[in-house]
């Protein structure tokens, strides 16, 4: 394929399909690979980890694929 | 052969490219190309839509081909119908858009059914030949893995834009124009704000693209291989495709009138006024057979259709949306094939795009009509939008061909209601003794003639 489809594309275009695009969705591991929260509220869950005393790992890929991204380039 | 010349708006795919030779539209083919052609030319579906017509006939190239741009001989050429008259998205009302993508994903559905797919969905894959639209982009197809590619493209050129105007009444022709990419998601979020999200088909495909678009940082192929790991599969690829069909067939524009869509009920004319242009226009078209005739400011195309009768193709062109897509409408209920209507304010054509400026051509490149037809027009280019007389005579003169041209005096209903909008001695040189004197310097004047109110002529030019 010569075209950078776009990843996050690609995972819409799942969840398009209906129930059992979703059911995909949930199974593949998506909080892996799409940020669950707003930034707020990750920065909020970070601030509460740390009070809990986590120790979470700064490259653990829950926290370092969270962050908000630019958007994909153009095709 | 002849030397080849590259079609400019093929060149991204390192697998496929379009060329012309002696008249004819080719494609090369790598290897990995030849490849997927051939298994596409094993289906069942594609022999059965290409005699349907929604996909351009195509047939193996015999002779000697030119050399792939890098040198290298293409392992396999194909022959392509040629599409009588290129238009683009940016030019298309939305019933047209709309029956476009349909095409799309409808060959796209049929090409899954037998395991493959289009590596891309741009809008820019279907042309139209006359009414009818036909997918173009024999290159695209391959072996089906994973999800569609070209899901992202297809909601940007298509999808969006008919969103758009459906829900928001936005025009779409100059968003598409500004961008051969089209719409992106995070704009077009920013358009649906607050309950408008909710508007159908707006939360799935606008709202959560654009926040997929933001938020998923993994690689292409990393989601692919966890989506497989998931069990995605071709069914839902075509789940995908079969859904956003339903949508795409659902999504309706309301109107309200627009300046031009009840002209005919509130233009100038006297029906004697009508019958004598119209007999006028008729023997002008049987003076002589016509590969293509070009209706400039066609309106509801009720001389396009006269032509229709008299002509291989015509384009019918006008700057009002609703009026085009009336006419659109009105070719497919009737079953006219042969008329082209294109939207694009004839003061500002569509230039050329893309890469270098060549990757679409400007609209002036894109057709040669042997007889173009300017009714009602002149004196809206020339009061409305400015433009000096001399430069429209140059400008019709400039296609080549045989032209029909009504002049609209200054004492008309119509020319006295567009000069009232402006200060007065603007136009002193509007007059019919100049356009005469414009027209005779340029053509041979056939034939004149006064339509019975007395204040619009009717002139035939040969060029």
């Amino acid at each position: 394929m010569y075209l950078d489809a776009g990843t996050g594309s690609l995972i819409v275009s799942v969840v398009v399909a209906g129930a059992a695009g979703l059911g995909v969705f949930l199974r593949m591991g998506w909080r892996r690979v799409v940020g669950a929260f707003s930034p707020r509220r990750r920065a909020e869950q970070r601030v509460g980890d740390q009070e809990a005393g986590d120790q979470r790992p700064a490259d653990d890929p829950a926290v370092s694929l969270n962050t908000g991204s630019p958007p994909e380039p153009r095709d | 052969m002849g030397s080849a010349i590259p079609e400019p708006a093929s060149f991204r795919d390192p697998d496929s490219a379009v060329f012309y030779a002696d008249g004819l539209v080719l494609r090369g083919l790598s290897e990995q190309g030849a490849a997927d052609w051939r298994q596409l030319a094993g289906t069942a579906f594609f022999p059965r839509l290409v005699d349907e017509g929604r996909i351009v006939r195509t047939a193996l190239y015999e002779a000697e081909a030119p050399l792939a741009p890098r040198g290298e001989p293409w392992s396999l050429v194909l022959e392509h119908e040629r599409i009588p008259v290129i238009s683009y998205p940016f030019e298309w009302p939305f019933a047209m858009l709309r029956q476009a993508a349909i095409c799309h994903l409808e060959v796209l559905l049929a090409a899954l059914e037998e395991g493959i797919t289009t590596k891309d969905g741009t809008a820019y894959n279907v042309q139209f030949v006359g009414s009818r639209p036909v997918f173009i982009d024999l290159g695209s197809f391959e072996a089906a893995s994973g999800p569609w590619p070209g899901y992202r493209q297809f909601c940007q050129t298509f999808l969006f834009p008919l969103l758009v105007q459906a829900h928001l009444r936005i025009a779409y022709q100059g968003l598409l124009r500004g961008s051969l990419d089209g719409l992106q998601p995070g704009d077009v979020r920013g358009m649906f704000g607050g309950l408008r999200r909710f508007k159908r088909g707006v939360f799935r495909h606008v709202y959560l693209h654009s926040v997929a678009e933001r938020r998923v940082t993994a690689s292409s192929e990393s989601v692919k291989a966890e989506l497989g790991r998931a069990g995605f599969g071709t069914e839902l690829a075509k789940a995908t495709v079969a859904k956003t069909l339903k949508l795409v067939r659902r999504l309706e524009v309301k109107r309200s009138g627009t300046a031009w869509s009840d002209y005919r009920d509130t233009c100038s004319y006297t029906d004697d006024d009508a019958a004598a242009k119209r007999a006028f226009v008729e023997a002008a078209l049987a003076a002589g057979p016509s590969r293509c005739v070009l209706d400039l400011g066609a309106n509801d195309g009720a001389y396009s259709l006269l032509a229709a009768g008299h002509a291989e193709q015509v384009v019918a062109v006008d700057g009002d949306e609703a009026v085009i897509d009336g006419l659109y409408r009105r070719l497919r209920q009737d079953g006219i094939t042969n008329v082209l209507p294109l939207v694009m304010d004839l003061a500002d054509p569509s230039p050329g795009l893309g890469w270098r400026n060549k990757e679409r051509a400007p609209f002036a490149e894109r057709l040669r009509p042997d007889l173009v037809l300017s009714l009602a027009l002149v004196h809206h280019l020339a009061i409305t939008a400015n433009v000096p007389l001399p430069e429209i005579v140059d400008w019709l003169h400039g296609f080549g061909a045989r032209l029909v041209v009504e002049y609209v005096d200054r004492p008309d209903p119509m020319t006295r209601r567009l000069l009232s909008n402006k200060p007065a001695g603007l136009f002193d040189d509007y007059r019919i003794d100049h356009f005469e004197q414009l027209l005779a310097a340029r053509f041979h004047i056939a034939e004149r003639q006064l339509v019975p109110s007395g204040t619009r002529t009717l002139y035939l030019c040969e060029p």
